[in-house]
């Protein structure tokens, strides 16, 4: 039962239901299968590779239909058809990679949320709970006449806590200058991210989930101490939910974050004005800008650190210096030795890919760069540049990237470097989506 | 006939440096007393005065000039070289000229000068410094041959032996000894002193061989000779009593009179004083002013004070209030010196009274110096620091290096060795330069202590000491500053029995000398020898009389220094009762002085008695205001140690020591515990930046680990996460320093209480702000790190299983890699070198078992080993392997300064990393150098 002190509660705020946002139907409740650990044997080997990692995120990505397929089956998530991953440009003679477009991957949530949603929220009780060792909490309660509903919805809320922590589920409240506040609740993106994809960031997340608005039309004292709570840095309180008659409903979940801010602060265009619809949302047609150029430098910074390092390396400078003469640029060096390396590694002894199927190509080269770890381990990195494969891989390369701003391809270098520059790419290799 | 003149030489000093030897070699080889402006030693007179008087006294002026005009003092309209050259005219000194040909640069002012001078007197040319002193010797010699004063050469007081009137020789009262032997041991009787073979000779007229003869008559049983000194047995005045030696006054006089005049040609002018003084000889008089200066310079203060005040009555008598005030202020450094720090504010009272404007700067510095030394007025330091800065703007080199050794001596008793050696350095480069000896030795010596008591200068000091000037070394306050020397030493090599000795060695030599400074030095430092004896009471008498003479004296840090000494010894003996009032006393002494570092000593020993006596709120406040004062006053490893004691505190509450680390740092109180772990988390980043790199990490992780060992357990994974994003954000740099300091932040958690998931937060925090790290996990959470510096080294440090201890034991040894990679990049500099790469794997025991087998294992309970894997292809290094045992606790007081623990464990890993990095490029004991900075502050 809630400890509810009389002066702190709060009973009777009461208004409609806004309808969740991006709702997409009633998806079960179930969470992360789990992630099983690699083990990693490595003792006395000098090369990266690993076993391979049973993939049981909920991803889709464009070049792996059966991977959506097997995503959708396990009912977690649904593909949504963003860009593709990785520029490939596939010859007979090898492939060329660009990673300026991200491998994404659709992270969906909806279960907890709907339930909620039916469960007949009528107040938001503020009062006081026991915790076992932070002693007493202030708490947050809301009154549900839908115990069921209510129920379920907290069931999924705990297998959230268990995964991670309370915070897995967002609060958050909103105070309008009109004399009304709301309240979100909704799935925490960050930790809603580690249970679906676990600590993988190879790929670039498009996070769908729905949230729970509920308006109240007046802001009580016990309304405004709280917030003035929520303030403090250090605020852990209960989250709970509980019946009419203060009975509650599974177990609180113990919290230290929740968001409360003025509406009117909040930035234009930022996800919360969107979803407390303080503004629409904007024109899907308007595909976002994917950030090309970054995407690829973080993409090989992460998983090619040594190879970068290992550009420096005076016995290859040479090398580098002739393809700068015929005008490639430091990120297209980069690139290309880093598809030389990851080469090495999915088609040993035939570089540029040779050894790879045309079909699959895409899914291993994705596949490679997520399993990527190198190792600092001084082996031989120069030859796998020399006799003209830095050039070639340049060249290929980037005629993967023409290739998807609709630019002929050729294997003319300075071609390739007067195409780039007309279409803007040459300086930054930077596409917009 | 006068057998010596004093002959005054006049030039410019640097330019003239070889021109200036050879007249001295000329002027002594004639016998004649040559009065050089540099020899006259460092002393707080302005120039002016002391050229003046000792020119009025002299005989003859020479004057050498090359190019140089010479320096014209503030204020003045004409140079040194051009006064002294007026100064000569007025008083009708016979000159000597000399003038260097050609001088095609010659400054027009000394050109005219010269016209005028030739008006007057016969000029001279010259073109080397030989040529010159064939000149002056030849022109000397037939001035005093021409009787060029016939009436002050007229006194003869020097008779040959065996001729004085109206007694018989002494030698006929003892029967059957030598005439020649009574003669010496009567001149030994009247020097009351120990006198070489060659002032016997010179007494007795005689060769020195038959002295040495006669003289072994007499050895063993009247005398002893060692080498060529010679000194009365203690009972040779009993033994010759009977016999009449020096039995009347006159024989007397005439011995004291003949060894007067030998003192004197020598040079040693306070022996020929006080000799001439005792018999009542009127060359006593005009000896005054040097004896009194030279006793002053070789720190004969017993004898000195006097002199000068002599000195003082005579100046003030003649009306020359210039050498009055003059004389006066080297009275009241020497009361100082003296350890009467009274009589010198008196003195200088009576300095300020006088009004000489052209003083009133050397007024100003001397009281400045004697307030610093005496009360140690903050204000008064600063202003020595303005008046020196103001004589650099004026490119007065003497003023900049007489205020810099005051500085350093004063810096050398705060115990800021660093900028006392700086100071002493800068002194003794100007002094050098300025061919000053008096002031060279003194710099000297103060350089030799500085860097003594700074450590790790062994070679330096040896080298400096060797060069301390010969004829210096064996004065006795050169003994005595060898026996200071020599007792730190002693000490430090673990002989305080022998430091003991040297000091009360040097302590006699004070006593003797008159010198109390010198006495309450060396006895602060006997107590700290007696201390290490375990001989507590008899230390703690020698600080408490170093204690009371320094309070009847004046002398408010000797005093403060010496009663927080007696509260250290105290404390030490565990006599928290007896040692609380001291350590309360010297606090209160030394809280409105200069010398904060004894004020927080003092502080922390009030602490230490205080948690003796369980009194730990009363502790806390004690640290407290130390740590305000160290932050304040910028002694950074000061704070350090407070912080680091207030870590260690036993029996407090966390909530309690946090609120006095939260003031130290100049924060708030926090309402609660956790809050005040996040308030230390954005304080810290700050305030570490201005700490020893040796003491950051050890700070952050002390406080924090205590901090969050009140933190509940249900709320430490979102209080780090919170702390750790603060402290990321509020530190300063993203550089390899401040990634340690973060890193000890890390160890000060228990790996367990955090998930995978939150360390991973953590990690990715970390790498997002040092760019010399990549981040990227496997799929399982176990950390990947990847390390670049400079593009020179890159190394890979990887966990091999996915658990919380290898996590964090990957993480700070990635911290700790950049840190080594940063040394080796420094120490590469710009040259081009080959890139290195390292790997190392991390796993918990159990894993490693797992995956070798249990035989290449470690010992079970050791906490960590690192070992290298074997490698097939021997082109490439091994990886190494850092192996740690399942249930290490990284953040446990224990594992940390356990011998096996976690210290030796990371130290070891990062010494094998720095180890295949950095061999090949510098030797074993420079890789040990270059790493220990790095090592030692991260985990030790």
């Amino acid at each position: 039962m809630l400890r509810a002190r009389a002066d702190k509660f709060e009973l009777s705020e009461s208004g409609a239901d806004q309808a969740p946002l991006g709702r997409t139907g009633r998806l079960p409740g179930r969470l992360r299968a789990g992630i099983n650990p690699t083990k990693r044997v490595r003792f006395g080997s000098q090369k990266t590779e690993r076993e391979d990692c049973p993939t049981l995120l909920a991803f889709q990505m464009g070049t792996r239909k059966d991977k959506a397929k097997k995503a959708q089956r396990s009912g977690r998530t649904r593909g949504t058809g963003g860009p593709a991953g990785p520029l490939l440009h596939v010859t007979k003679g090898g492939i060329g990679v660009d990673y300026s477009v991200p491998a994404n991957v659709m992270l969906l949530s909806t279960g907890g949320i709907s339930e909620l949603g039916e469960a007949q929220i009528v107040a938001i009780a503020y009062g006081f709970q026991r915790h076992a060792e932070l002693g007493d909490l202030p708490s947050v309660s809301l009154v549900c006449q839908n115990v069921t509903a209510a129920k379920k919805a907290w069931d999924v809320f705990e297998a959230w806590q268990r995964e991670t922590d309370g915070d897995a589920v967002r609060l958050g409240w909103f105070f309008s200058s009109k004399g009304h506040y709301r309240l979100l609740v909704g799935a925490d993106q960050d930790r809603l991210r580690f249970r679906l994809r676990g600590y993988d960031n190879s790929m670039n997340d498009l996070v769908m989930s729905s949230f729970y608005v509920k308006r109240f039309d007046s802001i009580s004292k016990p309304t405004e101490e709280f917030r003035a709570y929520l303030r403090d840095w250090y605020s852990p309180f209960l989250f709970s939910a509980c019946t009419e008659s203060m009975k509650l409903i599974g177990k609180p979940l113990l919290k230290f974050h929740a968001t409360e801010a003025d509406e009117e602060t909040l930035p234009l265009g930022s996800p919360d004005r969107i979803i407390l619809r303080l503004e629409e949302p904007p024109d899907r047609k308007e595909r976002p800008d994917m950030g090309g150029a970054n995407w690829r430098a973080q993409t090989l910074k992460a998983h090619f650190p040594v190879t970068l390092a290992r550009l420096a390396r005076e016995n290859v400078t040479p090398m580098l210096e002739e393809a700068a003469t015929l005008g490639f640029q430091r990120w297209q060096l980069e690139q290309a030795a880093a598809n030389l390396a990851l080469s090495e590694t999915l088609s040993p002894g035939r570089p540029h890919y040779a050894a790879l199927q045309r079909a699959t190509a895409g899914t291993e080269i994705v596949e490679g760069v997520r399993a990527r770890h190198e190792m600092a381990d001084s082996s031989d990195f120069a030859s796998g540049l020399a006799g003209g494969r830095l050039i070639k891989q340049l060249i290929l390369d980037a005629n993967a990237l023409l290739k998807s701003v609709g630019q002929p391809t050729t294997s003319s270098p300075e071609q390739i470097i007067a195409r780039l520059r007309k279409a803007g790419l040459l300086e930054t290799g930077h596409r917009k989506a | 006939m006068k057998k010596h003149l004093e002959i005054f030489i006049s030039s410019t000093i640097t330019e003239c440096a070889a021109e200036r030897a050879a007249a001295k070699v000329a002027v002594t080889s004639l016998r004649h007393h040559p009065i050089l402006f540099e020899n006259l030693g460092a002393s707080p007179h302005p120039p002016r005065p002391l050229y003046v008087r000792e020119l009025s006294s002299s005989d003859v002026f020479v004057g050498i000039y090359r190019d140089s005009y010479g320096w014209v003092a503030p204020n003045a309209t004409i140079s040194g070289l051009e006064d002294e050259h007026q100064l000569r005219t007025k008083l009708g000194k016979p000159p000597l000229i000399y003038v260097l040909r050609p001088a095609p640069s010659r400054d027009p002012r000394l050109t005219r000068m010269i016209e005028e001078a030739e008006q007057g007197s016969t000029l001279a040319f010259y073109s080397d410094p030989s040529e010159l002193q064939e000149r002056i010797a030849s022109d000397l010699t037939a001035l005093v041959a021409e009787g060029f004063d016939a009436a002050r050469l007229s006194q003869d007081p020097i008779e040959p032996a065996g001729s004085l009137p109206g007694t018989q020789s002494p030698g006929t009262a003892i029967a059957g000894l030598d005439p020649l032997a009574m003669d010496l041991l009567s001149a030994l009787v009247a020097a009351g002193r120990e006198l070489t073979v060659e002032e016997l000779a010179t007494v007795s007229n005689e060769k020195a061989s038959s002295v040495l003869r006669a003289l072994s008559e007499l050895d063993g049983r009247l005398l002893r000779v060692r080498g060529n000194v010679v000194a009365l047995l203690d009972a040779a005045p009993l033994l010759l009593a009977p016999y009449q030696v020096l039995a009347n006054q006159t024989q007397i006089d005439f011995y004291t009179h003949r060894i007067a005049t030998v003192f004197e040609r020598e040079g040693r002018t306070l022996d020929a004083y006080l000799l001439f003084d005792a018999i009542k000889n009127p060359r006593a008089e005009a000896l005054l002013a040097r004896a009194g200066q030279e006793a002053a310079r070789i720190g004969r203060v017993d004898v000195a004070l006097p002199l000068l005040r002599l000195n003082i009555d005579r100046a003030k008598r003649e009306g020359e209030r210039d050498v009055a005030v003059s004389f006066l202020l080297s009275s009241a450094i020497l009361s100082l010196s003296a350890g009467n720090a009274r009589a010198s504010a008196a003195v200088l009272e009576e300095a300020k009274t006088l009004h000489a404007p052209d003083l009133d700067l050397m007024v100003r510095e001397v009281d400045l110096h004697v307030r610093a030394e005496s009360t140690g007025e903050d204000a008064a330091m600063r202003e020595l620091a303005e008046l020196r800065a103001s004589f650099e703007a004026e490119g007065d080199k003497y003023g900049v290096a007489r205020i810099a050794t005051t500085q350093s001596k004063l810096f050398i008793e705060l115990r800021r060795f660093h900028e006392a050696a700086e100071c002493a350095r800068l002194a003794f480069e100007l002094f050098t330069d300025q061919q000053n000896g008096d002031g060279r030795h003194v710099a000297l010596q103060n350089l030799i202590a500085a860097l003594s008591a700074q450590g790790g200068n062994d070679e330096e000091v040896r080298r400096l000491t060797e060069s301390v000037d010969a004829d210096r070394a064996d004065t006795a306050r050169s003994r005595a500053f060898r026996c200071n020397l020599a007792a730190s030493r002693l000490r430090q090599a673990g002989e305080p029995a022998a430091a003991a000795d040297k000091s009360r060695e040097a302590i006699a030599i004070g006593e003797q000398l008159g010198d109390v400074s010198l006495q309450l030095t060396n006895r602060i430092n006997l107590g700290n020898a007696l201390s290490d004896l375990g001989q507590t009471d008899e230390a703690i008498a020698e600080y408490k009389i170093v204690s009371a003479t320094a309070s009847s004296a004046g002398l408010l840090i000797v005093e403060g220094a010496a009663t927080r000494l007696i509260a250290t010894t105290l404390n030490d003996a565990k006599r928290w009762s007896a040692a609380l009032p001291f350590a309360q006393h010297a606090a209160g002494l030394l809280r409105s002085t200069v010398d904060a570092r004894n004020f927080i000593n003092a502080k922390r020993e009030e602490a230490d008695a205080q948690l003796g006596l369980g009194e730990v709120r009363q502790a806390l406040e004690a640290y407290q205001e130390a740590a305000i004062r160290a932050r304040q006053a910028g002694l950074h490893s000061k704070l350090a140690g407070v912080l680091l004691d207030l870590a260690d505190v036993e029996g407090a509450e966390p909530d309690a020591i946090l609120a006095v680390a939260l003031a130290a740092c100049g924060s708030a109180p926090a309402p609660t515990p956790v809050d005040a772990v996040f308030r230390l988390a954005g304080q810290m980043g700050p305030l570490l930046s201005d700490l020893p790199a040796s003491a950051r990490g050890r700070i952050a992780r002390a406080l924090f680990a205590r901090a969050l060992g009140n933190c509940p357990r249900s709320a430490l994974g979102s209080v780090t996460e919170s702390i750790a994003t603060e402290l990321l954000a509020k530190l300063p740099t993203s550089e390899s320093s401040d990634l340690q300091v973060f890193a000890n932040f890390i160890l000060a958690f228990d790996p367990k209480l955090l998930s995978l998931r939150q360390w991973n937060a953590i990690a990715e925090k970390a790498a997002a702000k040092f760019m010399q790290l990549v981040y990227n996990p496997f799929e399982d959470g176990a950390g990947h790190w990847t390390v670049t510096i400079g593009e020179r080294v890159t190394a890979t440090v990887f966990e091999l299983d996915d658990t919380p201890e290898s996590f964090v034991a990957t993480f700070c040894l990635a911290a700790g890699v950049c840190g080594v990679g940063a040394a080796f990049v420094d120490a590469l500099g710009a040259s081009i070198l080959p890139r290195h790469e390292a790997t190392l794997h991390v796993t918990t025991r159990t894993e490693f078992i797992t995956m070798i087998g249990e035989q290449f294992a470690p010992e079970p309970g050791r906490l960590v080993s690192v070992t290298r894997a074997t490698n097939e292809a021997e082109a490439m290094p091994p990886p190494m392997q850092v192996i740690i045992d399942d249930d290490l606790d990284l953040g446990s007081k224990d594992a940390l300064q356990g011998a096996s623990g976690a210290t030796w464990l990371l130290s070891k890993a990062l010494y094998e990393t720095a180890r295949h990095l950095l061999m090949g490029r510098v030797t074993e004991s420079a890789l040990i150098r270059r790493i220990q900075p790095i090592v030692v502050p991260f985990y030790s």
